[in-house]
């Protein structure tokens, strides 16, 4: 039972992380309808931007995390200049495939600029707290704190501001919040911006416990596609909650179940089932690929 | 996919590359071997994604792994590699078909997602335990790490295709083989099919064609192509580990595919050549900087601009100039005539309204359409209240009402798109309330939407020729050999839609897009869909909207014909009144899902209820005017609330 707990604890870190990468996702589809194949890509580039300032170059962590965060919103918004840009006028399904070229090209940048070597970060905050029998790491609880803020700053800042209610605007009815003087193309960038920003976070906070390579946050990244499915897509504590769920569920399976493959196919077989139960639930279609014109 | 190029290109291609096998070392010939697999598995995506609409993301393992480990499990209990390599593709099916089954209940971004889980399952998973337990029961284990498996190249005896050399013959040979099948299919009966409900899934339907069925089938067939190409791959490689399917050769294969052409199969030999040759290719003179890994660069930055500026890749572009140059050559085309101008006038003689001598003269016929008791609620607001109504043989009735009234619910119940809550719909004295769909359209009832469904992207007589297929047997295999049944059995539709197309009026016009015609043709030619298959019930929804009075004059003219000529019954929804009085024989009126009176056209026009409901709303805007008190406004409002 102990031993149970222990591994759900372990989980909830995970969790946040899937969590996180779920939140930009949501931010990115909500406001454009395009399903994002590239947050985990942009993660791990802008990991390995805090890699080359707080490791290679022994930077202050305060100094090195601005900076790489800033440096994933450029990356964000030019990922939407470049590829999203040009086929505004495409269908999502088109779009989505778009994205796909994102990953392929800053996987290369990632290759070219550290060699494509797996790297190790340090934490950002050391040490951890012991509460009874279990142990929790700080940098995992720091990541628990940073998703729920997130999830809640951001949801309160698309329900209250002009900016965030127009990205809300512009997920509803795109044509109609345009006559009503939303600009999609700079909601769009925003949104690929905050959406980076969002998955840098997750790759900085995960990375301690993981090796860092150019596809490992891909993987990830699908995982966060059930939590994101279990928030319909639109909902940022939803996601947040399914990630942590997944996250958690994930820990405890791999903890008893001993297959050769289990620990990475789990989040594949969990995004699987969410979206059979989510089909079940709704018998309508959450992610429409195309205008059921 | 219009006519990608003439066999001629195909064929020559082919024995060019064969000719090259001759003198190319054994480094190019694996080379060019790799680049025929990569072919078949772009082939397996243009027959996915550019025929049918759905994305599999994940080809690597949902599709070539297959491939893969099925050949190398027949292997392992003893299949020779001549025989399990081929047969690799068509032992997949029973799966394919499974896990199509369950990927179509997804659509567009969905079925990408789902596609991604399962094939990431297979990767991380299955493949590594399958390749664990069958390597244990096979006697040469030559595992470096668990995980790799070996599979050998076919050897069939008196000729082996083990050397370099013999297996680049062999892949070219199955890799044509496969590519003539698929063409042949691209260009009949499959081809339309999937193209059309790629672009309409309701109106394809509606025309009578299985959707879903179509929609697993097109997935059957990718995987089955996949598979081939991954068997391929397998036995090139001589081994194989889960890794030789990951992500990133899915992305790759997908990106080369999309700048080569996902939409034609000349697309796919061009994208299979980049992804296997390209990565050669840069290893001289300038594009020296794209070696290696940063190859990739090349493929997304190419999958954008393609996906931006030339939507069919590369094989596009011979299209393109081929058109281009066409238009020069060809004399600008004239004005159209228009299709009413062509039509003789409707108050000609041409034919007359009928009219039943009196009430008992409608009873006696033959019913062919019933509705009994027809309930439907969406939520909360009740559409249809226990509709009754019934359409002799031969006979053309109108359903009139007011918007909001049930109408075109009433016309989604009769042909199947809805399932009412309570009550049956009879159809030539027997219950189809069950009956989807496609199946009634078989059965005999066509359709038209008030909205225009016809299908866009593809010629007049490509859109007659698909309304034509339902309820016409056909056997892909026969199509894909191109075996004289299927041969004739496409004339025999081109022939029927070419006889459609005169009846509509639309000669002039046949081999033209629908998505350049006007509205008026249009509404033309989906009434044209509707006739091809000689329904005995049509249902026309709002034939006049949006058309000027002689175009629906000469639309009427149509209905009427195609009625005498056939026997036929109709019912239209129609707001045109004069259409109704000239075109119909019977009238039904619907009001807040009620049928609140029918009769003759002149009966219903006079019927006090119908007036005060309905008809009268005219002369309230007229007496409003006149200054009288508009005492039935509220009514109005509450409707429009309703709706």
């Amino acid at each position: 039972m102990l031993l149970l707990l222990q591994y759900a604890v372990n989980g909830l870190a995970a969790g946040f992380v899937i969590g996180l990468l779920a939140l930009s996702l949501v931010m990115i589809y909500r406001s454009t309808r395009v399903l994002s194949f590239a947050q985990g890509v942009i993660a791990s580039l802008a990991t390995y931007v805090y890699y080359q300032m707080q490791t290679v170059w022994e930077w202050p962590a305060v100094a090195a995390l601005p900076i790489a965060l800033i440096a994933a919103a450029i990356v964000g918004a030019l990922a939407d200049l470049l590829a999203m840009r040009p086929l505004r006028k495409a269908d999502a399904l088109t779009r989505t495939v778009a994205t796909l070229g994102i990953v392929l090209v800053l996987q290369v940048v990632m290759r070219v600029g550290w060699g494509g070597q797996e790297s190790f970060v340090r934490p950002l905050v050391s040490g951890g707290i012991r509460a009874g029998d279990f142990n929790v790491g700080a940098q995992e609880l720091l990541t628990a704190f940073v998703a729920i803020a997130a999830a809640g700053l951001f949801g309160l800042w698309t329900r209250t501001s002009y900016r965030g209610l127009g990205l809300q605007a512009i997920a509803e009815d795109a044509s109609a919040a345009r006559l009503l003087g939303v600009d999609p193309t700079r909601a769009s960038m925003l949104a690929w911006s905050i959406g980076a920003v969002l998955a840098a976070l997750a790759g900085i906070l995960v990375t301690p416990t993981l090796v860092l390579n150019p596809l490992q946050m891909t993987l990830i990244m699908v995982t966060a596609f059930g939590a994101a499915l279990l928030g319909g897509f639109t909902s940022l504590p939803m996601a947040l909650g399914g990630g942590v769920l997944i996250g958690v569920v994930q820990s405890v399976t791999t903890g008893y179940v001993n297959v050769s493959g289990v620990s990475e196919a789990f989040g594949f077989v969990a995004v699987f089932a969410v979206l059979v139960v989510m089909r079940g639930k709704r018998g309508a279609v959450v992610l429409p690929g195309r205008s059921a014109a | 996919m219009r006519r990608s190029g003439t066999p001629l290109y195909g064929a020559g291609l082919a024995v060019a590359v064969a000719v090259a096998g001759l003198v190319l070392g054994a480094f190019w010939l694996t080379i060019f071997s790799l680049a025929i697999c990569y072919v078949l598995a772009a082939l397996s995506m243009v027959v996915l994604t550019g025929w049918s609409g759905q994305l599999n993301l994940h080809v690597a393992a949902l599709g070539l792994g297959w491939g893969a480990y099925s050949m190398y499990a027949l292997t392992v209990f003893g299949v020779p590699v001549a025989i399990a390599l081929p047969a690799a593709g068509i032992v997949t099916i029973p799966f394919a078909i499974l896990i199509g089954s369950v990927a179509v209940r997804f659509r567009g971004l969905e079925l990408a997602v789902a596609t991604l889980a399962i094939g990431l399952i297979f990767e991380r998973l299955a493949f590594r335990n399958i390749g664990k337990v069958l390597a244990s029961r096979s006697e040469n284990i030559t595992t470096f790490g668990s995980s790799f498996v070996p599979v050998g190249r076919p050897d069939a005896g008196v000729v082996s295709f083990e050397t370099d050399r013999g297996f680049f013959y062999f892949s070219l040979l199955l890799a044509v083989v496969v590519f003539v099948l698929v063409r042949n299919l691209a260009r009949g009966r499959t081809g339309r099919t999937l193209r059309a409900l790629r672009e309409r899934e309701v109106m394809a339907e509606s025309l009578g064609i299985p959707v879903l069925r179509w929609r697993v089938g097109a997935f059957a067939m990718s995987i089955m192509i996949a598979s081939t190409a991954g068997a391929l791959l397998a036995a090139l490689k001589t081994g194989i580990t889960p890794d030789s399917f990951n992500i990133d050769l899915s992305f790759r294969l997908l990106a080369a595919t999309v700048i080569g052409g996902i939409v034609s199969p000349s697309g796919a030999v061009i994208g299979g050549a980049v992804a296997a040759l390209l990565p050669e290719v840069v290893q001289f003179g300038p594009l020296k900087m794209f070696s290696g890994e940063r190859l990739f660069v090349l493929f997304g930055v190419g999958m954008i601009l393609a996906l931006w500026r030339l939507p069919e890749g590369l094989a596009g572009i011979g299209e393109r100039l081929r058109v281009r140059r066409a238009r020069r050559t060809l004399p600008a085309p004239a004005t159209l005539p228009d299709a009413a101008a062509a039509m003789p006038s409707p108050n000609g003689s041409a034919s007359v309204r009928r009219v039943y001598p009196n009430t008992l003269a409608r009873h006696i016929r033959p019913t062919l359409l019933r509705a009994h008791g027809v309930r439907v609620r969406f939520g909360g607001v009740v559409a249809l209240d226990g509709v009754d109504l019934s359409v002799p043989e031969d006979e053309i009735a109108a359903l009139i009402g007011p918007n909001g009234a049930g109408k075109s619910t009433l016309f989604n119940c009769i042909s199947g798109l809805i399932e009412p809550n309570e009550g049956c719909i009879y159809y030539r004295g027997r219950d189809v309330t069950g009956l989807s769909a496609h199946e009634r359209a078989i059965e005999g009832i066509g359709r038209t939407f008030q909205t225009v469904e016809a299908f866009r992207e593809m010629t007049v007589i490509e859109n007659l020729m698909v309304a034509g297929h339902a309820g016409v047997p056909a056997s892909g295999i026969a199509e894909a050999l191109t075996l004289p049944s299927s041969r004739r059995a496409e004339r025999a539709l081109a022939e029927r839609a070419h006889e459609v197309c005169e009846t509509i009026g639309l000669s002039d016009v046949a081999s033209r897009l629908a998505g350049e015609l006007s509205l008026g043709r249009l509404r033309e030619l989906e009434l044209g869909m509707a006739l091809v298959r000689r329904p005995r019930l049509l249902l026309l929804d709002e034939p006049s909207a949006g058309l000027d009075p002689r175009e629906t004059a000469a639309l009427g003219e149509i209905v009427r014909r195609a009625r005498d000529a056939d026997d036929l019954s109709v019912l239209l929804v129609e707001h045109d009144m004069t259409l109704v009085q000239s075109l119909a024989e019977h009238v039904f009126v619907l009001d807040f899902g009620e049928i609140i009176a029918q009769g003759s056209p002149e009966r219903v026009r006079r019927d006090p209820v119908v007036l005060e409901r309905y008809l009268g709303s005219g002369d309230l805007v007229l007496a409003a005017a006149a200054g009288d008190e508009p005492a039935r406004k509220p009514k109005a409002v509450s409707r429009a609330r309703r709706s």
